[in-house]
Order: structure tokens, then sequence, then C-alpha cells
């Protein structure tokens, strides 16, 4: 697992591999300030992920969402969708199930409650990585 | 550049917490919603609330920020006040008219956010009311709770 944190930032990223599948999970709050890090750290991710396989993004570590953070993981995913591999996000919940419910990204996102529950849709085991 | 009433108003003993800044850059959004996030630290609010108010007053500003107008123009004055436990909230700038409380337009691709940042505005907060005056933007607002 890798970490990274931008400058005097508040939010943190760590990257998890399992097989051709990556694991995103942000810490911290995906708002106008980090989002750029954020958008970033998918984009160099989405890039590794292979065809047929999945980028899990995990946001149960976030507690606070914003515009620019779903607008991250729609490019996101539109980028992923195009080179034949899928976006999940899990661990929805609180102020962050909020935003997204209300923007109707809910249709629109695949939500899984967690990440062994979005691996298997992979076939790849949880526990390797 | 645009003033808010509440800005002018003289403080009176029934005056809560109060919150004023101006931005006049875009890049300045950032400094904006830390005094922001502080000011609703300090208060007695719910942390639902204060999560809202971040990203209702940041869909705002980045829609008066859109395509430069803002900037052009004097930048953005946010006046926040807290009055028997509601967050009440008025943002103006000068601009070309933009009614944040209006239907939001559908997303131009059927995976965009566009729209998407309105519907938030409007569900996060209560009593939005828009109002224009000569070139002047002024949303009033106050933030949801339930």
């Amino acid at each position: 697992m890798t970490s990274t944190s931008g400058s005097g930032s508040d939010l943190s990223l760590q990257v998890e591999p399992h097989g051709q599948s990556r694991v995103v999970k942000p810490i911290g709050r995906i708002d106008f300030a980090t989002t750029p890090d954020f958008q970033d750290a998918l984009t160099q991710q989405a890039a590794a992920v292979g065809r047929g396989a999945g980028l899990i993004v995990d946001l149960s570590g976030v507690d606070l969402i914003t515009s620019a953070g779903l607008r991250a993981l729609m490019q996101t995913k539109k980028r992923l969708s195009e080179a034949g591999a899928q976006l999940v996000v899990v661990g929805v919940a609180g102020a962050v199930a909020d935003v997204i419910r209300v923007s109707r990204l809910d249709t629109l996102l695949t939500l899984k409650p967690t990440v062994s529950k979005a691996l298997e849709m992979f076939g790849s085991d949880p526990g390797a990585a | 550049m645009a003033r808010s009433d509440l800005h002018d108003r003289a403080p009176s003993d029934r005056d809560g917490p109060a919150f004023s800044q101006h931005v006049g850059q875009r890049p300045e959004i950032v400094d904006l919603l830390k005094a922001l996030d502080a000011f609703a630290a300090a208060q007695t609010i719910s942390d639902r609330v204060a999560q809202r108010l971040h990203v209702v007053v940041e869909e705002l500003l980045e829609n008066a920020f859109s395509h430069g107008a803002a900037e052009r123009s004097g930048g953005v004055r946010v006046d926040l006040r807290i009055e028997a436990s509601k967050l009440r909230a008025t943002i103006a700038y000068d601009g070309p008219e933009f009614d944040p409380g209006a239907p939001p337009a559908e997303p131009a691709a059927s995976d965009g956010v566009g729209g998407r940042g309105l519907r938030i505005v409007q569900s996060f907060s209560r009593g939005l009311a828009y109002a224009r005056t000569g070139e002047t933007n002024r949303v009033d607002f106050e933030i949801a709770d339930d």
C-alpha cells in the first residue's frame, strides 16, 4: 500500500493494488482545495487498471465531498469505461451519501458497501495484494 | 463591487455570531472556505449544517467565478450570521444574471455533473432567494438541518 498527502492538504490518499484492479482510499475531505490531488490520483491509478478490472474508490474515510469531487469521479468513470474497465465507489455514508443522493449520482455510479464486495465483481481475492 | 445589506446593517443585541469575507480571485476560494470552516467549528451548529454550509458556499462561489465573471467585476462577498440557531447566509457579486434557485439544467452528458451542483444547493438550503439589482446578483439562504 502506498500513501500520499498533498502539501498542507486536508486529504491523504492510500493506494493498494489487487491484481489488475486498484483500490484508492482518500482520507479527509474532497473539495475545491483537495480535488486536484484527488483527480491526479484517480487518473494515475485508472491508467494502471487492466481491461475488465476495476478502480475501487473507498470513500469511508471521507467526511465531505463537493461537486468538484463528484466531477473527478465522473470523469474517471468515463475514462475507465472507454478503456474497458469500471469505477466502483464503496463506503458511502453520512454527508458523502447525502451529496451523492441529492445530486442523483447514486443512479449513475456503481456503489458497493465494502471494498471486498467491489473486488468480488472482478474476481479479485480481497486478501491478496 | 456588490455589497450585501447584511454587511451594512448596524449590529444589534439580537445579532448572533457573524462572518464576512470577500473573495477577489478564484484561488482565494480556498482561504474563504478554511475561514468558513473555522467559523462554523466555533459555533454551536451541527456537523451536518457545517458540512452543508461548506458544500453550498463552495458551489455558489464556483458558479460566481465561472467564466471569470466575478473576478472581472470585483469578486464575491460572503456574509453569514447565526440567528435563533439558524444559519443565514448572503452571497453577492456583480456579473451575468444567475439564479441558483432556477430548475437546474440536465447535465450535457448522461455522465456529467453540470446542473447537479445546483441540485445540491437547492436541497441543502431553505428559503433560497435570488435578487438582481443592476449588475448585482444577491443570493440569500438558510442551511437546512433535515
